[in-house]
């Protein structure tokens, strides 16, 4: 693979100037490089994905394209003129519009006035013209084919038609250079369906468009090139018809992966878990056995109980009827999520940053939490076994991290992640549940998350690993279990499993 | 939508010049710097007074009843609530505890009875933020009013006084020339250090201050450790309003009630004390320091009341400001 | 928030039907008892709260129709509530301890409905918003205390003498600043080059022991005398100057149980003053009594009573402000 520099002869090849370009670009915090050398040129009307892991420049340089950073050296240019962006406003006003993950919308306002905030609001001496806002939101939801109810609450909406507002905005505020962050991240697959579809029509009005995502299936899907960066570094940017994805990882993660998902063949006959017509909020009759050394995958669209099903099992949540038995003893109802972990169920829950991690706490403190009766005794804890216990964890799991008393906010994504599992490791569960395990995470981490659940099972603990990634959930478990609407709606052996019969599945549909 | 702000994740561990790390220092120690800046200052203007024997110990008085009802809030802060009512629970309990004695009941008993009142509406409060669920701003907005409306009962609007000597003696007697509520004062201050650093309770309430969600889904039985939160603000409250109680040899409806505006400032500037910005006990007591010296060292140069109201605010804005700029160089 | 329209409806109309001759007998021509509204903002204080209770009973024994309304210092409620019982009409408006800077609105309601106010304590100077005020002589207030401290001190010059006060009583501002002038006026100095100022009467007595105990630590046995506007605050200076082993004497006005306790205890609080509030509410309801009869108006719209030096030579027979009611 060749460094790509974005020397004047090559540019030239290309006709139209880029839409955008960032040159050079070098960036440090605290004398801490960020960006050392990053490039990235985008034509209009093409979607061009920016890949590399976490921590390897991608969030600083799109900071730096939309105005929140300037950079310690390098130029930014729009259509071949050098610009400057002091802050968001001056790279909005330019064209260049960020969407990011969680930040886009303001809940608690409706979809109008989210579509043209920023915007001079239509009034007449101070009174809103919601007639004229109205209409104007809705001809911009039109334009991207949308049918959303312009005067409710932006909260309200599902999280594709918050993505959708999210893009209308953009468009309204004349976005030509659109920034997407990781946009397909809480979506389903018609979901991310519908939103590919817009994204494509922008291309083809001409908008360039930067895809920021993990998921490279997508990437390969939508994308007509890619950018892969690697420690601040710009390593390569090339057509999507011409890469591969393991090509792709190998040059993320900058070695060779192997083989993402390691071999199956630790399943046991002994029952580990068994639920009994199990009902509650978004679970209806579910019914299921879980064996020692099996990784259990479950299915489904977001919202068919999924998660819902694992906060049950791991006390966090309430139900109405049913049993769940762990190693042949029967739970209390509703016995909280104290009493789930001493019976040895242990959830690593689906968001990790409000429900996996305390940022602002040690990773020792964080390891502890769970663990407070083994570091203490007549109600006082011991240091010494707080570090002990960390100190096991961080060595077992491999958490890059400078000393057990680190932040757990300093930490990339895939070592918050180890910092959970070494959380309720430290517990020695019988049952492990995964809500979404490799969320967020580097592909390089995913490999390592994925060996480690291997490892548990082999050790003999039921492993039940919620995933809303088909490729996944195929190459992570034994066995998968699909649900829709809250109930069980398939079952299927994960090794050669089908992907069109798991979304049938997804969907409700018998074979 | 959750929108969490922390560091941007670097591979990296950031390196560490010693130029920087002195740079830090100042700005994490900002509060503590503006402490000694403070005592250096008004050495330098009084040096025959204010570090002597008999002015140092002046401060210590002076702060001794302040640095319970913080500490008590600090409890409360740390689980990442508030609590408006500690300075109506003092009142209500050193009001308790004067009557009581009043009608002749022994010392040791109103004492505990009005500790038990102290213990009753930290209970109330836990049970209304904890259990019934309200916000700790509405429940304890509450309760303060309610609780000043008891100590206006409890008083009959009047002040009472000629309390037995063996009670007075609590808030005025001496040891080594040094007034015993500097002692209660460092007693207690050192025991809820050690319970928020050391006991299993203490590192429930850190984590739950931390992240409520994370917390309950590790196990922590959320609700149990915030009503202990408030019910043992309570009670710490009660007894720096039985001291205050003793040391004026008085109890009024409304005395003491501007510890809780103070409180709050205290706790407020200890928690720029350290890095992570949460509430902790020693970052407290700097601040009920600063708040003890500023108004010693005023009263010392002779600075008029209301000046001095104005300068105290301003302390606590260029404290609080000086340090959340290390959150924002990131 | 904590308003209380303690609206004596009650308490009157027992009172017509249990003396219904006398009550008539008292009341104007046309046979209609006299409607009165009271209103107080300091019935959280002792001496509040016996205004409440002595002037209901005057009403009680006068065959008053009486509204009482109860501010709690907070006259953002009181206020219109006193406001929307003008609006509902009365005779009379009496207005116990409210001063007359906090009350502009309840004034300008009263002069257009045409009902005299009578006041009693509630301004320092004379004033056209009440028929009448009467209050006490701050003057003699102050001639009087530090006459006491010149008493025990000897001759007052040069003595250091701190003056504390508290500037949003009017009561208090002036006769501190009257207390000030007397004691330049006989040598003495004034520690701090002026008046101490206690920031909120809640915590006036804390307030009033760190002045105190400060000062001294930056200017050992720097005191002779310490003059207090308040006894509250009297009694905290009185606890610094004992803990610092200070032999400067303090003075009090209020004359309240503790003050006269720790008077006739013969410590280094030496005397306060005797406000003599039931007299001066007989004089107002006298007022009043002729309003009914024939309209007439008091001649002096300010009157200040002299009140009454405590000491240890008659603490013992002197009745607690607090012990009024």
């Amino acid at each position: 693979m060749t460094m790509l520099k974005p020397p004047a002869n090559q540019t030239a090849l290309i006709t139209p100037a880029p839409a955008f370009e960032a040159r050079d670009i070098v960036k440090h915090f605290d004398g801490v490089h960020a960006l050392n050398g990053a490039h990235l040129s985008v034509q209009p009307g093409e979607i061009h994905a920016l890949l590399g892991e976490n921590g390897a420049g991608k969030s600083t340089l799109i900071k730096i394209a939309t105005g929140l950073y300037s950079p310690n050296a390098g130029t930014l240019h729009r259509n071949g003129e050098t610009v400057e962006f002091a802050n968001v406003r001056m790279a909005n006003r330019a064209g260049v519009v960020a969407l990011y993950q969680e930040l886009s919308i303001v809940p608690t306002i409706s979809v109008a006035e989210n579509i043209l905030l920023g915007e001079q609001i239509p009034n007449r001496a101070g009174l809103v013209q919601w007639k004229t806002l109205r209409r104007r939101a809705k001809e911009r939801l039109d334009s991207l084919h949308q049918k959303i109810p312009v005067s409710q609450l932006a909260g309200e909406l599902s999280p594709v038609q918050q993505t959708m507002v999210a893009v209308a905005r953009a468009l309204a505020a004349d976005a030509r250079v659109l920034i997407l962050d990781e946009p397909t991240a809480s979506l389903t697959d018609t979901e991310i369906r519908d939103l590919f579809m817009v994204l494509r029509s922008l291309r083809d009005q001409g908008v360039a468009i930067i895809y920021v995502s993990h998921r490279l299936e997508e990437v390969f899907e939508l994308c007509d090139r890619l950018t892969i960066m690697r420690n601040g570094e710009t390593i390569v940017t090339k057509r999507v018809a011409d890469s591969t994805i393991n090509e792709v990882i190998s040059t993320m993660v900058g070695r060779s992966t192997g083989e993402l998902y390691p071999d199956r063949g630790t399943a046991t006959a002994t029952v580990a878990l068994t639920v009994e017509n199990l009902h509650g909020h978004r679970v209806r009759d579910i019914s299921f056995t879980a064996h020692a050394g099996e990784v259990l995958g479950i299915g489904g669209l977001a919202g068919s109980g999924r998660s819902e099903l694992l906060r049950i099992l791991s006390g966090a949540q309430k139900h109405r009827s049913g049993e769940i038995t762990v190693d042949g003893s029967a739970l209390p109802n509703s016995p909280g999520v104290a009493r789930t972990l001493d019976a040895g169920i242990a959830l690593v829950p689906e968001e990790r940053r409000s429900q996996g991690v305390i940022l602002s706490a040690s990773i020792q403190d964080n390891i502890a939490l769970s663990n407070i009766s083994a570091v203490s005794s007549l109600g006082f804890v011991s240091g010494g076994r707080i570090a002990t216990i960390a100190q096991r964890g961080m060595a077992e799991l491999q958490i890059k991290a400078r000393s057990p008393r680190q932040h757990v906010g300093e930490l990339s994504g895939g070592n918050q992640q180890k910092v959970v599992l070494a959380k309720m490791l430290a517990r020695k569960p019988k049952v492990l549940l995964m809500d979404e395990p490799t969320r967020g995470i580097d592909v390089g981490t995913k490999a390592e998350i994925y060996r480690l659940i291997r490892h548990l099972a082999a050790e003999g603990t039921a492993v039940i690993a919620v995933s809303s990634e088909l490729p996944e959930l195929i190459g992570m478990s034994d066995r998968i279990l699909i649900m829709h609407e809250g109930k069980i709606s398939g079952e299927v052996a994960a090794e050669g499993a089908d992907d069109e019969l798991l979304l049938s599945y997804c969907y409700g549909k018998p074979e | 939508m959750i929108m969490t702000t922390t560091a941007q994740a670097t591979k990296t561990a950031p390196t560490t010049t010693p130029a920087r790390s002195i740079a830090r220092l100042l700005l994490h120690g900002g509060t503590v710097f503006a402490l000694l800046a403070l005592i250096v200052f008004f050495f330098a203007m009084r040096p025959d007074v204010f570090l002597t024997f008999v002015n140092v110990k002046n401060i210590l008085f002076q702060v001794s009843i302040l640095a319970i009802i913080a500490g008590a809030q600090t409890v409360v802060m740390v689980v990442g609530d508030f609590d408006l009512s500690v300075g109506a629970t003092s009142s209500l309990a050193g009001a308790v505890a004067a009557s009581l004695m009043l009608t002749g009941v022994p010392i040791a008993i109103a004492i505990t009875v009005a500790l038990g009142v102290g213990l009753l509406v930290g209970l109330v409060n836990g049970i209304l933020i904890a259990v019934v669920n309200l916000s700790a701003f509405v429940a304890t907005l509450a309760t303060m009013t309610s609780v000043v409306g008891l100590a206006y009962l409890v008083t009959a609007g009047t002040t009472l006084f000629d309390l037995p000597d063996g009670f007075n003696n609590l808030g005025q007697g001496r040891l080594l020339n040094i007034p015993l509520p500097v002692y209660f004062a460092i007693v207690i201050s050192f025991i809820l250090w050690g319970a928020l650093r050391f006991t299993t309770i203490g590192r429930r309430w850190h984590a739950i201050g931390g992240n409520v969600e994370v917390s309950r889904l590790s196990g922590v039985n959320v609700r149990r450790a915030r009503l202990l939160a408030f019910t043992i603000a309570g009670l710490v409250s009660a007894i720096g309003g039985i001291l205050l109680a003793a040391r004026l040899g008085s109890a009024s409806a409304v005395q003491g009630g501007d510890n809780m505006m103070f409180s709050v400032a205290a706790v407020f500037l200890g928690m720029t004390v350290i890095k992570s910005g949460a509430s902790n006990l020693g970052g407290t007591m700097i601040g009920v320091a600063i708040i003890g010296v500023m108004s010693n060292g005023l009263n010392i140069l002779g600075v008029n009341a209301y000046v001095q109201q104005v300068v105290t605010g301003l302390i606590i804005i260029a404290a609080v400001t000086l340090s959340s700029l290390k959150t924002r160089q990131r | 928030m904590r308003i209380k329209f303690k609206i004596a409806a009650l308490a009157a109309a027992t009172a017509l039907s249990l003396s219904g001759c006398a009550a008539s007998a008292s009341s104007s021509d046309n046979g209609k008892p006299l409607k009165v509204i009271a209103f107080t903002s300091g019935n959280q204080t002792p001496v509040g709260a016996w205004w409440v209770k002595a002037v209901t009973s005057k009403a009680k024994d006068l065959g008053w129709d009486l509204t009482m309304i109860q501010g709690d210092f907070d006259f953002q409620k009181m206020n219109p509530a006193v406001e929307s019982a003008i609006g509902r009409g009365a005779d009379v408006i009496l207005d116990g301890y409210t001063d007359i800077a906090s009350i502009g609105s309840i004034v300008s309601a009263a002069k257009d409905a045409n009902i005299p106010i009578f006041a009693m304590d509630s301004s320092t100077k004379e004033t056209d918003g009440f028929a009448v005020n009467i209050t006490t002589n701050q003057q003699q207030i102050a001639d009087a205390t530090v006459g006491a401290l010149a008493k025990t001190l000897g001759d007052l010059k040069g003595k250091t003498v701190m003056v504390i006060g508290h500037d949003p009583h009017p009561g208090i501002r002036m006769r501190a600043d009257l207390a000030k002038k007397a004691l330049i006026a006989a040598g003495a100095t004034i520690a701090g080059d002026d008046i101490q100022k206690v920031k909120s009467p809640a915590s006036g007595r804390t307030e009033a022991l760190a002045l105190v105990a400060d000062y001294l630590s930056a200017h050992p046995n720097g005191l002779d005398g310490v003059w207090v506007g308040w006894d509250d605050a009297a009694l905290g200076a009185s606890k610094a100057l004992s803990e610092a082993h200070s032999n400067a004497k303090v003075t009090g006005v209020d004359a309240t149980s503790e003050a006269i306790a720790q008077i006739k205890a013969g410590g280094n609080f030496l005397a306060t003053i005797e406000q003599p509030w039931p007299k001066i509410l007989d004089k107002l309801v006298q007022n009043v009594s002729a309003y009914q009869k024939d309209r007439t108006l008091p001649k002096t719209k300010f009157e200040a009573d002299d009140t009454t030096l405590v000491d240890s030579s008659n603490a013992a027979n002197i009745t607690p402000s607090d012990k009024l009611g």
